[in-house]
Order: structure tokens, then C-alpha cells, then sequence
């Protein structure tokens, strides 16, 4: 029997491991993190999973930068790399789909055909996905039944959801209970005549595959579910390993060995630290946009034009605070946030073309918008403790901040929104190793190297006031938009490192091996059997959340490996 | 607060260490039994880490009370009350941040790490804490609490003004 093996549990590597494994390939899949679920072959596994703010703080679901720091630097030109914590997705069974909230949007046609029908951008790298939304339409829907995607057809926008992300079935569950939050916001948002809906997502809204119904816990973006209304890749893990793979927890692998244009095997290292050889007919790398890239290094691809790593994108995250005086709006209760909007993702929003000219560009996309989210108390305490030497600099502790709590304005008195934006592919955006640092297991660790360009930097300009006139026409008393993008523009995130955890690209697909690291089926271009199946593959970033597209693509790919 | 802070540094003093309370579930939220109230065993990765991290802990409090000592030109604890201020508020080598956000650990997290006792943090800013199994009603989640007019506070109104001038 033909003996694959997938590196990475998430949602990528899970939907390879499905699709492989029902083809009769003996599969074994090797997770870096710890398994915090019991009988991953039931319907709903117990988790170890809980409400617990404290026990997300401290690393439990993520890799531990005592263990793994990465470095991080502005450009090749930085002399003050920064060390810690950069862009760390969950490290478990079940990688990022074990603490996403789920949002579920698919991305649009100009998307997949961004150079064929927006054109070149100065700088940036685009190049067309290697197919149309309409090819991949049929594993969207696959992938939304796979994982119980709970949605409204009839809600979404005609233009510009629908008219860019076309749907020809209803989803299988209706949309759950609106939350009050996102309601507010969003109807700021309509009476500016802008377009919100309650935006699909993977959390269940009845009983669906032998899942409860969501218990609206509010502990939902960044927390494993307790429940398990929110499964992601633990779905097509599931069918997986009831097809015969094995599953390997704590289990690392630290290079992919190989002979000419062929992968011959893995080496992996135990939890104890012991090393041990696996031989392989196929090698899936599914480790996310930045381990992937890391791993290939490590295993000294033949890479004749050192494009591993490189068109590396990260979501910019350009958030906004509305604070409610009149109410408290118990954003605590529910899926985090339930309303987007669209109408920034489109480079023919009024305004945005001019905006783009003024830039010198032909276009500008910001992103999908999300309305309504708030955060728990840990991080709201951490945020008054930053400010307090302003506020209150004489005694910037004490009664104040007990104070501060009690009047919540930055968490139940807090409506929030975030802007998706969309992060164009250059070249000079990458990851390759540092040449220093050193993991716990020795090894060397991820060095990523990012700065906005242009584009982006326009984008979040042009759309910051936005941000604040949606807060203001929803009620809010006070409202102010947070810049994400470091640049001398934006003084205040100037210096911040990257931490949106949507990371795609840096092992990008496409037609020419001289910008592009994979082919049109996700094999690298220089070796016959290594294939790869997560966000690394992203041409561009598009302007929505990835997983479901990591999904779709992981599952139109895989299906023409077998 | 003292209970929350001995009970992190000891962490690894216990088995299975008491730095990952289990879960899904716990009483408050309606379930028969408590599961927070026992701790996962950590993973040889964890270990590591916790075991770096809480040594470099135990040093900033050995060297932040010295310092706290030093600067109170005697026992910090027994100093005024406005000496203590002053001296905190000088962020000796970064010790009040840290004081300040193991503080925050303790009073607004799961009771089962040593802090929060009888939900007190919870209770003072009427935060419920961990809900689940019984989660809260779709009505519940989509209507309004009703109004609730926000009494402005002296720092409340120079935090609005922070946000209203950004």
C-alpha cells in the first residue's frame, strides 16, 4: 500500500488526509501539538477545551515562544529584529480550525483571476489563482456540508456579495441568533447605505452530524469549543482516521528527506526528544504559511530560485472601538460577532478608485468587515493597565483601574469592528531561517520578514474614516479606529508585530517555477511527490477569512494527487 | 491575590502542575461535575517553557521586593500607604507592571488558578465567567439588557477623551 505522509492536523492537512486516505493510501498524519480530544473517530469527542481566559493566555493551544520564539523584522534593512511571538495559529490537533470563530465567507471571482481582471499592481507580485471561483464552487459546497456551515442565502447581498461569490444551494443550517452587538453596528452601517449580513459560519445552529446546537458560551474566537457545535478540521480528520490513518501527536517533523526529485521519507522527532525515520510514497505539508516554508527549508529543497517562502501575506487588521453610553451591549453572549459587511472589498467602492489614483495605483481593496465584537475581561484589564500611566499617571494603579473596570466602557459598553484587509504578494515579504536563534529542539527558527506596501497602506488610510462614521451612525458616544499597519505613517502601530493569524503564501501556487513555489495542484515544482496543503498556497490573500479556501483548495487539489 | 501568585510560581511543584485547568465544564455553568478543578499534565514542550518561565519569575520577585525594600528605605509593607504609592508608582525594573499583571490573573480569572475567590473579581464588574454547559438563550443574545446609562467616572471621562482625540 502507498504510504503518505501529512505533516500538520489542521484543517488543510486534515482534508488532504481525508481525501487520501478513503483512496486507499496508508496514511499517517503527524501533529506538532498536543491532542487535547478524546475518541477523535466519534461524532463529538470530549475536550479538554474550556472558558478559561487564563489558560489561553498562558499558551495552551498555541506554540509557547519560551519553546519556539520567531523573529521578526520590518525589512532586510532592520537592525532591531524583535523575538517572540509572531503570527503563532494554534499548535494541536486540529491546528487553527481548534480556535477560530468560524467565519466562513468564500472568496470572491476577482480573487482566483486577479491579474486577468484587476491587472498588475505596482510592486506587488499578482498572479491569477491556477482556477476560477467557478471550479472551485463545487468543494466550497462540499467543505460547508463537510463542516456544518449555518448561513442565509437570502440575506446575503445581491452586490457585491453574491455578484462575486455566486451560490447556487442553501447552506445546511440557518443562521444562529443574531448577537446584539453586531445588530447595533450593523444597522449604523445600513443607514450609510452600506450592506450588512449575518455572515455564514461553521458553528452549529441545531443539531448537525451528531453535534449539539451552539450554547451562544461567548468564549468563541481564539477558544477551542468546549461543545463541539464548532468542529472545522476535526471533521475530515474524523473521516480520516475512520478510513485507517494514524494520527501522531507530539510528534515533529524536522526534515523531509530527499533524492533527486523525489521525498523519500521523514525525519520526526517524539515528545521525548528521540528521533525516528519514516519512509514515504508522498509527502503532504499542511503546517501553516509560516512552519511549512520553514520546513522546506530546513529539508533543503532544490530551490533554483530561492522563491521558497517568499510572497508571504498576513491579514491587516484595522480595528475600530465604539463605546455606548446608553446601554451595555453584552457582546459576552454569543459567536463573538455575527454581521459583516462587504462593501470594502470591492475595488469599485465609491471613492476607492480615485483614492487608489491619488496613491498611484490602478485599485485598492480593503476587506470583509466584521461589526460587533468586544473582548473578556484579562484582555480588557491588560488594556487599561497600558493606559493608565496616561490616564492616571501619578498612581496609574489602584482605585482608578478598579474604577475603569467597573465602568467597562472597553468591554460591555464596547462595540467593535475589524477590517479583513486585503495583503497584495511581494516578493520582499517572506520567511526564510534565522540564521541565530534556535528552537528548544535546536532547530533553527522562523525569521519573517514583512512590511506593508503601498496598497496596503492606502487601503487602511482610505478606509479608517469609515470605520469611525459606522460607529458614530450606530449610537456610539465615543469611536475611534486603530491603525494595524506599521508604517511612518501610523505612528501609534509603528513597531508592532503582525498578529492577525490569517498568514498565507510563501509556498504559493502558479504556472512559472520563477514566482511560484507549487504547481497548480500544490507539488512543489521540484519534487515529484511532495505536495502541499494549507494557506502557504495562496497566490494572493483576498480580502475574506481563509479557511474555508484553505479547505476548498486542500480538497480540489487532493483529489488529483490519488 | 498572594494565593494566586504563590500558587503560579509553585506551579510545577505539583502533579499534575496547576498551570492548565482542565475542562470542558465546570459547576458555575450548570455541569454535575467540576472539571476545571483538575489540572492536564503538561506536555515535555510545556514543561520547558514553564519551567523557563516561572524561574525567571521567581527571580523578578526576589529582586523586585528587594528593590521595593530598598526604595521604602525598610520593610516595603510597613511603609505609608503614600510612600508605598510613590515607590509603585516609579515601576522599579518593571516590577509594578509585573505585580500589577499577575494582579489581573488572579482577580478576573477561573477561581481554580487561586485568585477570584468566591468570583469577587467576576461579581465587582458583573462579569458572569464561564457559562457553559447551559450557555446562554437566543433572546438573550439578541435583545437589549435594557437601558443602563453610564455614570461617567473622573478617570471614565479622561479614558472618553483618550479615545474621542485619537
Amino acid at each position: 500500500m502507498a504510504r503518505a505522509l501529512v505533516i500538520g492536523s489542521g484543517p488543510g492537512g486534515s482534508v488532504g488526509a481525508m481525501v487520501l486516505a478513503k483512496a486507499g493510501w496508508d496514511v499517517t498524519i503527524f501533529e506538532k501539538g498536543p491532542n487535547y480530544f478524546d475518541d477523535l473517530t466519534s461524532q463529538r469527542p470530549r475536550t479538554l477545551f474550556s472558558n478559561d481566559e487564563l489558560k489561553h493566555d498562558r499558551h495552551f493551544a498555541k506554540q509557547d515562544p519560551d519553546t519556539e520564539p520567531r523573529v521578526y523584522r520590518t525589512s532586510t534593512d532592520d537592525s532591531k529584529p524583535q523575538v517572540g511571538t509572531v503570527q503563532n495559529l494554534a499548535q494541536t490537533v486540529g491546528g487553527g480550525t481548534a480556535h477560530w470563530d468560524a467565519k466562513t465567507p468564500r472568496f470572491w471571482d476577482i480573487d482566483f483571476q486577479k491579474y486577468t481582471l484587476l491587472g498588475p499592481q505596482p510592486d506587488a507580485g499578482v498572479i491569477d489563482w491556477p482556477f476560477t471561483y467557478h471550479e472551485l464552487a463545487p468543494f466550497y459546497e462540499e467543505v460547508e456540508s463537510l463542516i456544518g456551515v449555518a448561513g442565509d442565502v437570502g440575506a446575503l447581498p445581491s452586490a457585491p456579495t453574491l455578484a462575486h461569490a455566486p451560490r447556487t444551494r442553501a447552506f445546511p443550517m440557518p443562521s444562529g441568533p443574531p448577537q446584539y452587538s453586531s445588530m447595533v453596528v450593523a444597522n449604523g452601517a445600513s443607514s450609510l447605505g452600506l450592506h450588512p449580513f449575518i455572515v455564514p459560519m461553521a458553528i452549529n445552529s441545531e443539531p448537525y452530524d451528531g453535534r449539539p446546537a451552539c450554547a451562544n458560551c461567548g468564549f468563541c474566537v481564539g477558544y477551542g469549543c468546549p461543545t463541539m457545535a464548532r468542529i472545522g478540521g476535526l471533521a475530515p480528520l474524523r473521516h480520516a482516521l475512520l478510513d485507517g490513518a494514524e494520527l501522531r501527536a507530539e510528534s515533529t517533523v524536522i526534515e523531509v528527506r530527499t533524492r533527486g526529485s523525489k521525498a523519500t521519507g521523514v525525519k520526526w522527532v517524539d515528545s521525548a526528544g528521540r528521533a525516528h525515520y519514516e519512509q514515504a510514497d508522498l509527502v503532504v505539508l499542511a503546517t501553516n504559511a509560516i512552519e511549512t516554508p520553514r520546513l522546506a527549508l530546513l529539508s533543503e529543497f532544490p530551490d533554483p530560485h530561492q522563491v521558497i517562502g517568499r510572497y508571504l501575506m498576513f491579514h491587516w487588521f484595522t480595528d475600530g472601538t465604539g463605546i455606548f453610553f446608553s446601554e451595555r451591549l453584552h457582546a459576552h453572549r454569543g459567536r463573538g460577532l455575527t454581521h459583516d459587511l462587504d462593501d470594502f472589498a470591492d475595488p469599485d467602492f465609491p471613492g476607492a478608485r480615485a483614492a487608489a489614483n491619488a496613491a498611484g495605483l490602478p485599485y485598492l481593496r480593503g476587506g470583509t468587515l466584521e461589526m460587533g465584537g468586544s473582548q473578556l475581561p484579562l484582555d480588557e484589564a491588560a488594556n487599561y493597565q497600558q493606559i493608565l500611566s496616561i490616564l492616571a499617571p501619578e498612581k496609574p494603579f489602584g482605585t482608578a483601574f478598579k474604577q475603569l473596570m467597573r465602568d467597562s466602557l472597553l468591554r460591555d459598553r464596547l462595540a467593535g469592528i475589524t477590517l479583513v484587509g486585503e495583503d497584495l504578494p511581494y516578493v520582499s515579504n517572506q520567511v526564510d531561517l534565522d540564521p541565530r536563534l534556535r528552537d528548544w529542539r535546536g532547530i533553527p527558527v522562523p525569521r519573517i520578514t514583512y512590511g506593508p506596501g503601498r496598497h496596503e497602506i492606502a487601503a487602511q488610510a482610505f478606509y479608517m474614516q469609515w470605520i469611525v462614521s459606522i460607529l458614530k451612525a450606530s449610537g456610539a458616544d465615543a469611536a475611534m479606529a486603530i491603525p494595524e499597519l506599521p508604517s511612518s505613517q501610523f505612528s501609534v502601530a509603528s513597531g508592532s508585530v503582525p498578529d492577525t493569524e490569517h498568514l498565507m503564501g510563501g509556498m504559493r501556487m502558479g504556472d512559472d517555477p520563477k514566482t511560484s513555489v507549487t504547481d497548480g495542484v500544490g507539488r512543489y515544482h521540484h519534487l515529484d511527490n511532495v505536495v502541499v496543503s494549507d494557506g502557504s498556497l495562496f497566490p494572493s490573500s483576498g480580502g475574506h477569512n481563509p479557511t474555508l479556501t484553505i479547505m476548498a483548495t486542500a480538497l480540489r487539489n487532493a483529489r488529483q494527487w490519488v | 491575590m498572594t494565593r494566586y501568585i504563590e500558587t503560579m510560581l509553585g506551579a510545577l511543584s505539583f502533579r499534575p502542575a496547576v498551570i492548565f485547568a482542565s475542562g470542558p465544564f465546570s459547576r458555575r455553568g450548570g455541569a454535575s461535575t467540576d472539571d476545571m478543578a483538575s489540572f492536564i499534565g503538561l506536555t515535555p514542550a510545556q514543561t520547558h517553557a514553564w519551567s523557563a518561565r516561572l524561574a525567571r519569575l521567581k527571580d523578578q520577585y526576589v529582586t523586585g521586593i528587594g528593590e521595593l525594600d530598598r526604595l521604602a528605605e525598610g520593610d516595603f509593607v510597613t511603609a505609608p500607604v503614600a510612600t508605598k504609592d510613590s515607590i509603585l508608582a516609579k515601576d522599579p525594573n518593571g516590577f509594578t507592571t509585573l505585580l500589577f499583571t499577575h494582579a489581573i490573573e488572579g482577580m478576573y480569572s477561573i477561581p481554580e488558578y487561586g485568585g477570584n475567590a468566591d468570583l469577587v473579581g467576576w461579581h465587582e464588574i458583573d462579569f458572569p465567567g464561564d457559562r457553559l454547559p447551559e450557555g446562554y438563550t437566543p433572546r438573550e443574545v439578541s435583545t437589549s439588557d435594557g437601558p443602563d446609562v453610564y455614570v461617567p467616572s473622573d478617570v471614565g471621562e479622561r479614558l472618553v477623551g483618550l479615545i474621542e482625540s485619537s
